[in-house]
This record gives C-alpha cells, structure tokens and sequence, in this order.
C-alpha cells in the first residue's frame, strides 16, 4: 500500500495525526509515517480476514443466547439475551460426560502420538542403519494416506478383538496416523547441536539416557507443539468415535452434539450452547501455546 | 424354556389395503426364569428433550412388567442408523432391535439380517396384538403381505396453522385451507399483512422423501410404480413440484430451509407449516402462549383425494437367538400395547395407532391437535422405496438433486426430474 500522506519533518508523533498532505515532496521525515499507514493497512486487511475466519463462531455464540425464536434472525446481536440454552443444554444433556470422555480420548492419543514419535525420531536420528532411506520414505508416504483408508481394518481389527465400545478401541488406532509427529520431531532431534549429543555420549551415557537428559529437554517447545495439533485433531474427531464407541459411556462430545438433531424438531439453542462448551476446551488449549505451535513449525519448515 | 417352530410367510400382494396374513409357528414365551438381555438402538433415546424422556419412560414401564428382561438401549443419531447398523453386524453384534425410520427401511431390509417381526410370535398371539391397531397402517407397512418391522413412532404430513395470523388476515380459522389452491391463497392473503404465508416441508433435512412422495400422491402420481419402475419424472409427479414451486414463485412460500421455516412458524411469524405430525409436540411447547395453534388434514390437490404416507420410524428385530428374538417382540409387543401408545402419544407426540388410545386419550390438548390426522389414516398410502441396496442413495439423490432446485430455486420441474430419474434409475438397477 503506498501513501501520499507524510509527517512534518522532525515529528513523530506516534499516533501520526499531524500528518501533512503536500503534494510528493521525498523528504526523510515521511518514510515512518508511510511505514506506518502501510501497517495500519496492512492490520486492516488482516482484522479483515480473520473477522470473515471468525464470523461463524461469533455468530454461534451469539446465536447460543438467543431465545428459540430469534434464533434465525438478522439481527447479529443476542438482545435480550438468555441463558436458556446453557441451562437446557447442561440439564437435558450429559455433556459432563461427553467433555471427559473426549479428554480421556484426546489426551490418550496425543500421549501415544508423543511417545512413538520421540522414540521413532530418536531412533532415526541416532541410529543410523542401511534401510534408514526406506523406512523414512514409507514414513513420510503414510503423511499422505487419509486416515479414513484406515477405518475398515482398524474397525475389523477391534471389532474382533472385543474393544469396541472401549477407550482402548478408541485410542489405540488412532496412532497409525503419527507419522506427522515422527516427522516433526526428527526434525528438531537434528537441529539439536551433534557437539551436545556427542559430548553425553563420551560421558557414558546410553542412547536412552541421552534421550532422557540431553535431548528431551531441548525438545519440550516441540512436545508441546506436536501435542496440541494431536490434541486438537483428537477431540474434533468424530467418524472413528461413531464407528468404535457408539455407547453413551465412551462416546465423544462430537457424537453427542447430534442428539440435538432430533426427528421431533431440531433444538438448535441448546445444540449451540453444547457446541460453545464443547470449543472452550479447544480454544484455552490454543491460547496456551499458539506462539509454540506457530514456533515449532515454522522452525521445522524453516531446517 | 421355550419352543421354536418353522416360520412360514404368506403370499400377498402389495400390501395396500389388503389384510395383513397371520403367519404359522413362532417361539413361545420365556418363562420367567429365564433372564434376557436385549439391546435397543433408538435415535430417540438419550436425545434432549421429549424423544429422549418418552423412550426412557417406555423402557422403564417395560422393564417393570418384565423384570425378566433388561432393556439396554443405545443412542444414535437419526442420520446415522443405517451405518450404525452396517457396522454393528459387520462387529458380529447388532442389535436385537432397531428404531428405523421408514426412508432407510427397505435398505435396511435388503442389506441386513433383519427377522420379519410377524415371524417371531404364534401367528395367533400376532392376530391378537394386532387386532386393535389401525388397518390401514399395517396394510401400508407390509411387504408381500408380511409386516417386516413393526409401526412404532408414526406420523403423517398434516398443515399446522397459526390462528392469530388467520384473523389479522382476515381469514377464519375455522375454516383452515383444504386444497393447494386454498393454501395458496391463505399464504397470499397472510403474506399482504408482513408475515410469512405458508412453507411445504419437502425439503427434508433428514434427507426422507415422505412429504414429497406425499405431494405426488395426492397429484395422482407416483415416485415408484407398483413393479418397482421409476415414475417420478412421469407428468402428475412433475406437476405436483410444480405445484409447490409456484407457491414460491407467487411469493405465498418462503424460499428457505425447513429449520428456518420451522423457526418461523414457532415464532409466530409464519402462517402455516405443512410437515409431520412428529414436530407437533414441540409445536405445541413452542406456541404455548404465543399464539393459538391450529390442525388441518393434509391439503389436496384440487379434487383429487389426498393420498399421504407417513413418516417415522418402525421396530426392526435383529436378534440371533430365540430368546432373544422372543424378549425382542415381548418388547415391541409392549410398545405397541395400548399402555405403550399412550407414552408414545401424550410424551413424545406421535400417532396413537390404537384406536383405543385415541378414544382414551380424546380430551388432551395433543390428541385434539392430532384428529385431523387420525382422521386421515384411512387415507394413508403405503411409504414407497427405489429398487435395491441404494435404495438410500436414490432418496438422497432425489430431495437434493431435484426438489430442493425446483421447490427453492427455481428450477425447471420437467427436465430436472427427468435428469434424476435417470440416475435412479442407474442406483436401481
């Protein structure tokens, strides 16, 4: 974006309201207020976007407080507002329930994701060996294989095991998609200065014990990382759930939110209120560590 | 314990209007020291609200006259039931019984291992169960004169209409609309005083095609013929979406989805709503104090005598063993007693099938919303599916591909169905 506006020479006054048009006159003083109302653009069309990213869930939440029959009104705002729906959803509906099972699940499964894809990291970092090529390669092709390919066998699979309707039925399929995680952490394994790794080993150190004292630590920002995608990928997961813990007792807020759905007259209200209940867990865990996840991968794409 | 014996099936023809056939053999009853436990998949059980609370109220009262056997009943979303099924036999463990609602039954029938339900008991004690349900919903049920699942939470398409809303058009409630064209004039006359006219909930969320089988019906067609062929791109059918598309384009008909009409109507800013006898119970919470609600038999086509099918779900038995095929119909046998009907009824808000119930239950607010209707059973024709396993797929095909572009965007009614019928017509063969 360019700008015909400039600052008197010699001021700079951050909020930038002395500006002066005169004409195009290059003066030095101009560049930080041209700087200025570029970022000020370029803010602009980024509040933008991410308003139009937004709109959905803010309408959502919205439209969580409002009484049933304005539901489906223009109006963006919920005047009056009500508590109705939260007090519907969490009298009518077991979603304490539902919130803990899917932690269970989602915690499991980013618990797993974590261990095999330290483990398997480590052992391709550290022990080199003549396949090492292949195995990467296969890694690296079971990224692109979606996760859906893999329902029919692992249903089979557990269905003939007796585990449906488990948390172990649910959890333990779920780590065939981990290769993204081997290939994340084997990347910051490598960043890690070989001096370090070395010097550990001269000390007498094991592999595993190098992996516990020297290279864990330094790995902590990636863990935290690699373990909120997995464990936001868990808990918005609903095909397996639906296909492996159809039960009330294991089955995951996702599935439950389409009870709201019912044949006698959809309870959109409620079902918006459970919906916001069940993002919040979400969102605080992205708040947490949004530096660290953006961090961490950008860091990886950028070795 | 108990006795199994041969199960045979009779001859029938299409099952419309005809009397369904006793079938001989059966299993007799358990004793009552023999404990059974039976799963029940219900996509109303443990939903918020009165599906939820009225199925609870079923397996309780069931369980209480049967202490022998426990009724362990699993949630399901609607959409889901066919695939829950699938995968459940496929585990090795379906359930004993299923509530299947009556778009996915006959693929359910064709792909699962699902027991007729007429074949379970002595073919007396059926004739005897079944003596005081409505005739004309059993015929309507059968196939090859046999009832495969048994009528459970039925409705029917019926036109809800808000009184206030009459008046201030200067409309009398009284005399609610009797045909289309009635319709379309009421919906004209309400839209001139700022509300909404009239919206046809053919544009199913649920993705079943019983008000648009309903629709063609009542025009003298057919989406299906009685060899199985398709007919819907046939002129009666195309005529009757036309019919509906012109409610639209006249401005009498909201071009919108049916929650939103559903929505509006609940509100009071919508003045009739033609959908299924099932959202009546929430109707009825939803305009208690706003507005005066009103009940109408399903609208004709002209002269033409309404032909509506219904909607709901049925009781499939997939039970492997005796026992638990006998527990399976001791429960359904229960649920569609008169002390099951009147749950159904006055809890959830379906159609008591019983005349009975009816009778009994003649002076409560829902059972007085709901004569119309009752009236109208006699009238009710049998629920029709497209040939073979994607017998689903074709209805979805259907609602998506041709009746919402004609009904809600104008699409031209005669080609489109004929370019979906032709692709029906490839899912069927």
């Amino acid at each position: 974006m360019s700008s015909d506006s400039h600052a008197l020479a010699g001021s700079h006054a951050p909020t930038g309201n002395d500006a002066r048009t005169s004409g195009h006159d290059r003066t030095g003083g101009r560049g930080g207020s041209g700087r200025r109302a570029a970022a000020v653009g370029r803010h602009a069309v980024l509040l933008l976007a991410a308003f139009v990213m937004l709109f959905p869930l803010l309408w959502a939440l919205s439209a969580s407080f409002k009484p049933g029959s304005d539901i489906y009104n223009a109006s963006p705002l919920p005047f009056p507002g009500t508590l109705e729906n939260y007090r519907y959803a969490l009298r009518e509906f077991p979603i304490w329930r539902l919130l803990v099972n899917t932690f269970v699940t989602a915690i499991g499964v980013t618990l797993l994701h974590l261990v095999a894809g330290v483990l398997a990291a480590w052992s391709f970092v550290r022990f080199a060996h003549r396949g090492q090529r292949l195995v990467l390669g296969l890694v690296t092709v079971a990224l692109v294989v979606p996760p859906q390919s893999l329902i029919i066998p692992h249903f089979l699979m557990i269905s003939r095991l007796d585990l449906r309707d488990s948390f172990v039925g649910l959890v333990v399929p779920q780590l065939a998609t981990c290769a993204l995680a081997v290939l994340l952490l084997r990347e910051h394994i490598k960043a890690i200065p070989p001096t370090l790794i070395a010097a550990a080993t001269l000390d007498g150190a094991s592999p595993a014990e190098t992996l516990r004292q020297v290279v864990l630590p330094l790995l902590r920002p990636a863990l935290g990382a690699v373990g909120i995608v997995v464990f936001i990928t868990t808990w918005n997961e609903y095909l397996w759930p639906s296909l492996a813990a159809p039960s009330p007792e294991h089955t995951t807020i996702q599935m439950g939110l389409l009870l709201f759905a019912t044949a006698e007259g959809p309870e959109h209200g409620p079902m918006l209120a459970a919906a916001m209940l069940a993002t919040l867990p979400v969102v605080a865990a992205y708040f947490l560590a949004s530096r660290r996840i953006a961090d961490a991968f950008l860091q990886a794409g950028l070795r | 314990m108990f006795a199994a014996a041969a199960c045979g099936s009779s001859d029938g023809d299409d099952g419309s209007g005809t009397e369904v056939a006793a079938t001989t053999g059966g299993i007799a009853p358990l004793d009552s020291a023999t404990k059974v436990t039976i799963k029940f998949l219900s996509y109303n059980y443990g939903t918020p609200g009165l599906g939820g609370t009225g199925t609870q109220a079923l397996i309780d009262a069931f369980e209480k006259a049967h202490p022998n056997i426990t009724v362990e009943p699993q949630g399901v979303a609607t959409k889901d039931v066919l695939t829950r099924l699938r995968t459940d036999t496929a585990a090795g463990s379906p359930p004993d019984v299923a509530q299947v609602g009556w778009s996915k039954m006959a693929e359910a029938v064709q792909a699962l291992p699902i027991v007729p339900v007429q074949e379970i008991p002595p073919a007396a004690e059926w004739d005897e169960h079944v003596a005081g349900i409505s005739k004309s919903i059993l015929s309507a049920v059968s196939v090859d004169g046999q009832v495969k699942a048994m009528p459970y939470t039925m409705s029917i398409p019926v036109l809800y209409y808000n009184a206030d809303l009459f008046r201030a058009a200067g409309l009398d409630p009284a005399k609610p609309p009797a045909t289309l064209e009635e319709v379309k004039a009421a919906g004209l006359a309400i839209k001139g005083t700022g509300s909404e006219g009239v919206y046809y909930g053919v544009v199913d969320s649920a993705k079943s095609d019983f008000l648009t089988q309903s629709v063609v019906n009542g025009n003298g067609g057919s989406l299906v013929d009685a060899n199985g062929e398709v007919t819907l791109d046939k002129p009666a059918a195309v005529g009757a979406l036309a019919g509906i598309q012109d409610l639209v384009k006249s401005g009498a008909m909201p071009a919108v989805n049916t929650e939103t009409a559903l929505a509006a109507f609940t509100s009071g800013k919508l003045g009739m709503l033609v959908t299924s006898t099932a959202v009546l119970a929430s109707a009825m919470k939803a305009a208690d104090g706003k507005f005066e609600l009103g009940t109408a038999s399903f609208p004709t086509f002209g002269s033409k005598p309404a032909r509506p099918t219904y909607s709901g779900a049925g009781l499939a038995v997939l039970a492997k063993d005796d026992a638990h095929k006998r527990a399976a119909w001791e429960f359904i046998k229960f649920v569609t007693s008169d002390a099951g009907f009147e749950i159904i009824t006055s809890k959830i808000g379906y159609l008591p099938l019983r005349e009975s119930v009816a009778t009994k239950l003649a002076d409560s607010a829902i059972v007085k919303l709901l004569a119309p209707s009752l009236e109208q059973l006699d009238t009710v024709a049998p629920y029709t599916a497209f040939r073979g396993e994607k017998a689903n797929q074709a209805v979805v095909a259907l609602q998506d591909e041709a009746v919402e572009p004609i009904v809600l965007r104008g699409a031209d009614p005669g080609p489109t169905l004929t370019s979906v019928a032709e692709k029906i017509r490839k899912l069927s063969a």
